[in-house]
């Protein structure tokens, strides 16, 4: 490359143009990002706040509980279950009715599923009573996991009383079973253990659900 | 740097270089695995020569993400630092192994220029920030999938050599018979899927 | 007038990107699982060419040949990145679906291609209806893969199910084997019925989608186009 002996201007003028390109690209590139922040901004909350309200569609009312999401940050979830290595939970909130009393919690637990990280929101009453599941990211590569999007899956864990699902194949004959979903073990497994660790860090902590290790 | 780091390094690995290879279940440097697999030795070359410029674009932009666009809130570069980062490392790379090893630069030196575009690399380097991994996930992530790479393009090169000899039909000579092999490559490979 | 039909037809057809010059392999396997996904790359992947191609032809005169490269990668790169922003904000729900297949737009032979070996020497006019062109092939293509593969893989066709519910979906199809199957097919046929195409060109299979090297891609296409 470069081969211009003999012209010593020419680098200097090379560089210099290339210079002012990549501040007017750079300006060019600011200037779109503060105009699509705000929006961009409003959808990923949005999006939030939607996958949330599917998976507990009484509630009226979403509140973040920062105590439990505080915990849920410092805790290691395998000291309540040695399944549950490798998931974290990373957002908590209050599930209000319109009187702003509780009615119970959303979860948001994420693990590693086929390619990468799948986050699963739960919907947790204080009776015990899952109110809906829904996956708020499945992995970055393309058509992996997908058939676990559809609402047939999800539906297997709304409205079920339990404290934990369990794994099974093509013989799902209680409450609390899941079949694997074929050509996806372990993306279903992974969601099943996310629930499952959501829903046992629930228990675990949050006071009214008769947990509050804090206590 | 207990054990749980390091079994997560180890997922890391395996999950890189075979569950989720970059060619054949990620799709990521498809031109050259097509392009230059149809002999072992450049396809070597170009294995290792990718091996390296992985890694080592990996702890660059893993370093530039965490230490400069990441506090200067500036992530929404990342695409157009990357690349710039990339094709100066690959300027800089040839340069300096034409200039102190003749040896290594007659075996690697040709594949060098094409790895600017290869998007592996910039697809590795991306997929680092994207899942959030640290300095040394990163270049475990971009080693093993550079080792990915490697293994498949180096495999395909075996299976294409020996099916110069085979009597292929018509219709599927060339590229498509090089396209169902990938097919099948890619199936026995969605078979590591149960490893992790 | 004619001049700018020719650009949008050779781009259609005569030299269409993924059909014809076999550029741009990685996003075509990747991402065509359904229709929609293959219709959101081709657009998001026509909108960056489109740009990048007028930009590098305007300015052509200006672009000190040494250092055209990086010119042309930080243009090519700036244009990603505005698109990407811009589908974050308007249609998320493509740009979650595509991944980082979005900023690797940046590294697609046909951008690069496209921008070296047309933009940097033609009329900004002529770049346009290039890119446009060049493009909406990209898109028809991804668009007819991704529908076939949706159609076997799923049963459907942007989403609308088209086979019976009798169908049992072969799932392999979008999975990653089935975006190589396809592909195989596709170019055994073209073969078959000799279609123009880089692949049916017998002594050349070495120089499949450019030996791997996009950025000098059109120096070994110019040895053999005659015409321009």
């Amino acid at each position: 490359m470069g081969n211009n002996k003999g012209k010593k201007s020419t680098i200097l003028k090379d560089a210099l143009s290339l210079t002012i390109i990549t501040i007017i690209c750079s300006f060019a590139l600011a200037f779109v990002y503060e105009i699509t922040k705000d929006p961009i901004k409003a959808q990923e909350d949005a999006k939030k706040n939607a996958g949330y309200i599917v998976v507990y569609p009484d509630a009226k009312e979403l509140a973040t509980d920062e105590e439990l999401v505080e915990l849920a940050a410092e805790m290691d979830l395998s000291t309540l279950d040695s399944e549950f290595a490798g998931v974290t939970i990373d957002d908590v909130i209050q599930a209000l009715d319109s009187d702003g009393n509780k009615m119970g919690y959303i979860v948001k637990s994420n693990t590693r599923g086929y390619s990468s990280t799948i986050s699963v929101a739960t919907g947790y009453s204080l009776d015990g009573v899952v109110q809906g599941i829904e996956l708020l990211s499945i992995g970055d590569t393309v058509g992996y996991g997908m058939e676990l999007t559809n609402d047939e899956f999800k539906d297997r864990f709304k409205g079920v009383e339990t404290d934990h699902f369990v794994l099974t194949r093509d013989n799902a004959s209680n409450d609390n079973d899941i079949d694997v979903y074929s050509g996806s073990t372990t993306s279903t497994s992974a969601v099943v253990k996310a629930v499952n660790a959501g829903i046992g860090f629930l228990i675990e902590n949050a006071k009214d659900l008769g947990g509050g290790a804090n206590e | 740097m207990n054990s749980d780091y390091l079994v997560n390094l180890l997922i890391i690995l395996i999950s890189a270089a075979f569950i989720n290879n970059v060619i054949l279940s990620q799709f990521l440097g498809i031109c050259p695995f097509l392009g230059i697999s149809n002999k072992i030795k450049s396809a070597v070359g170009m294995g290792l020569a990718v091996m390296f410029v992985i890694t080592t674009a990996s702890i660059l932009c893993s370093l530039v993400f965490q230490y400069i666009l990441d506090p200067m809130n500036l992530q929404y570069l990342q695409t157009i630092v990357f690349i710039i980062v990339i094709a100066a490392l690959v300027q800089l790379v040839e340069m300096v192994i034409k200039k102190f090893s003749p040896t290594l630069y007659d075996a690697l030196g040709v594949y060098l220029p094409l790895i600017t575009t290869n998007c592996a690399v910039l697809g590795v380097a991306l997929l680092n920030v994207d899942k959030g991994f640290d300095l040394v996930e990163s270049i475990v992530n971009g080693f093993a999938s550079a080792l990915g790479f490697t293994i498949a393009i180096v495999l395909m090169a075996g299976i294409r050599e020996r099916m110069e000899h085979n009597d292929i039909p018509e219709t599927f000579k060339g590229f498509p018979i090089t396209l169902v092999t990938a097919t099948l490559m890619a199936m026995a490979f969605y078979g590591f899927a149960g490893l992790v | 007038m004619n001049k700018y039909l020719e650009r949008l037809t050779n781009g259609l057809f005569k030299e269409n990107p993924t059909f014809v010059l076999m550029l741009g392999m990685c996003p075509t396997l990747a991402v065509t699982v359904s229709a929609t996904n293959g219709l959101g790359m081709g657009l998001s992947t026509a909108v960056v060419l489109v740009a990048s191609n007028v930009i590098i032809a305007a300015l052509r005169k200006f672009i000190p040949n040494t250092v055209r490269m990086p010119y042309f990668i930080v243009v090519v790169a700036s244009m990603v990145t505005i698109v990407q922003l811009l589908l974050q904000a308007y249609v998320p729900e493509v740009n979650e679906s595509l991944g980082i297949y979005i900023p690797l737009i940046v590294v697609n032979c046909i951008i690069f291609g496209r921008v070296e070996a047309y933009a940097a020497k033609n009329k900004v006019g002529l770049s346009l209806f290039d890119g446009i062109g060049m493009g909406l092939g990209f898109t028809i293509a991804l668009v007819i893969i991704g529908s076939f593969r949706e159609l076997l893989g799923a049963g459907t066709i942007f989403n609308y199910r088209v086979m019976p519910e009798s169908y049992e979906p072969i799932a392999m199809f979008v999975k990653p084997p089935g975006a190589f199957l396809v592909l195989a097919v596709l170019t055994a046929l073209q073969n078959k019925f000799r279609l123009p195409s880089a692949t049916n060109k017998k002594d050349k299979v070495s120089q499949l989608t450019c030996g791997g090297d996009c950025l000098n891609c059109n120096d070994r296409e110019k040895a053999e186009r005659k015409e321009d």
